[in-house]
């Protein structure tokens, strides 16, 4: 939560909440809702109004579909259709996250950075050239594109130059609004 | 003047179709079943296996794959039996062997030359890695 909270900025995290529910095996889980208006401020503009990674955060939040965020451990997960993948700090063996359908829920697997760094971008991908430490609502942002692009039925297949790469364009709105003059990614 | 202009457009329409019965025989051709060889950036031997695509709806491509490592393979590579998928322009081919898990699996960036498919290989992940040697996938029938 405190990840979403840091992606949309200050302003619009106040209109975030979470509820608690309960799995079948009586774990916890939480589910993220919006309020109408800010409750802090009486700001009566909807959230998505606030800025534009809250404009995407929205639509994901309110879709009818859901999203999982999964926190793992490093090592090897497997989705529903077999593919394999090493979670892992970035640039440092593997993955630090990985989206797609795990026991038919859409899931985004996230390593669990209370208990291990997150890596970093190596400064190939970056419009500035420099490394770039790796940080949770920045990867986070990353992933929720992926699964946007899933949600809305478009696939981001990275071989097709023109498609627009959900991904890559929320993790960079993110990364303007924290930082308007930082460095934005240019590839994934 | 008008006969001109009628010849003239006939003979369009004519380069036209030609075209397009071309780009399609182009397209059509790459179905099939390949056997597929990965080499690293030393030249040894990463992967191996086969392709094999199946159906073509605009220009993407869906098939079977099967992946397997090598000696000289990286420690990201998952061998893989099942699903992958593509996408071609023109004569490139872009290939995702994990085409439902985001942020994984080998990816195969190459060029069809109604022979086989050559190009470079990658890792996917958060951050895909640099192009990690070349692959060729022969086609066997």
């Amino acid at each position: 939560m405190q990840a979403l909270r840091e992606a949309v900025g200050s302003e619009a995290a106040q209109y975030l909440y979470v509820n608690e529910g309960k799995n079948a095996d009586g774990t916890a889980n939480y589910y993220v809702g919006i309020y109408d208006s800010n409750p802090s401020t009486g700001d009566r503009r909807s959230f998505e109004q606030v800025n534009e990674v809250a404009g995407e955060y929205g639509a994901i939040i309110r879709d009818p579909q859901s999203v999982k965020l999964e926190f793992v451990g490093t090592g090897t997960i497997e989705d529903d259709y077999g593919d394999r993948t090493y979670i892992a700090p970035a640039s440092r063996g593997g993955t630090p996250a990985a989206t797609g359908y795990f026991k038919g829920q859409l899931t985004i697997k996230m390593l669990d950075w209370s208990k291990k760094d997150l890596g970093y971008l190596p400064g190939r991908v970056m419009s500035d050239d420099k490394d770039n430490m790796l940080t949770p609502s920045v990867m986070q942002g990353h992933e929720l594109g992926h699964a946007r692009a899933r949600m809305t039925g478009y696939r981001d297949r990275r071989g097709n130059r023109e498609a627009i790469d959900g991904s890559l364009r929320l993790e960079n709105k993110i990364r303007k609004l924290q930082f308007p003059n930082g460095p934005t990614r240019k590839v994934h | 003047m008008k006969t001109v202009f009628l010849v003239l457009s006939l003979l369009l329409l004519v380069a036209i179709s030609q075209c397009d019965n071309h780009s399609n025989k182009t397209s059509n051709s790459i179905l099939g079943r390949y056997e597929l060889a990965g080499r690293d950036n030393s030249g040894q031997l990463a992967f191996t296996g086969t392709i094999s695509f199946v159906s073509l709806e605009q220009n993407h491509l869906k098939g079977q794959c099967k992946i397997i490592r090598e000696q000289n393979g990286p420690e990201g590579l998952y061998e893989k039996d099942g699903n992958c998928e593509a996408l071609i322009d023109g004569k490139k081919i872009g290939l995702d062997s994990a085409p439902l898990l985001d942020d994984a699996g080998l990816l195969l960036e190459g060029e069809f030359d109604g022979v086989a498919i050559r190009g470079i290989w990658m890792l996917d992940g958060f951050v895909t890695s640099e192009p990690l040697g070349k692959f060729e996938a022969v086609k066997k029938m």
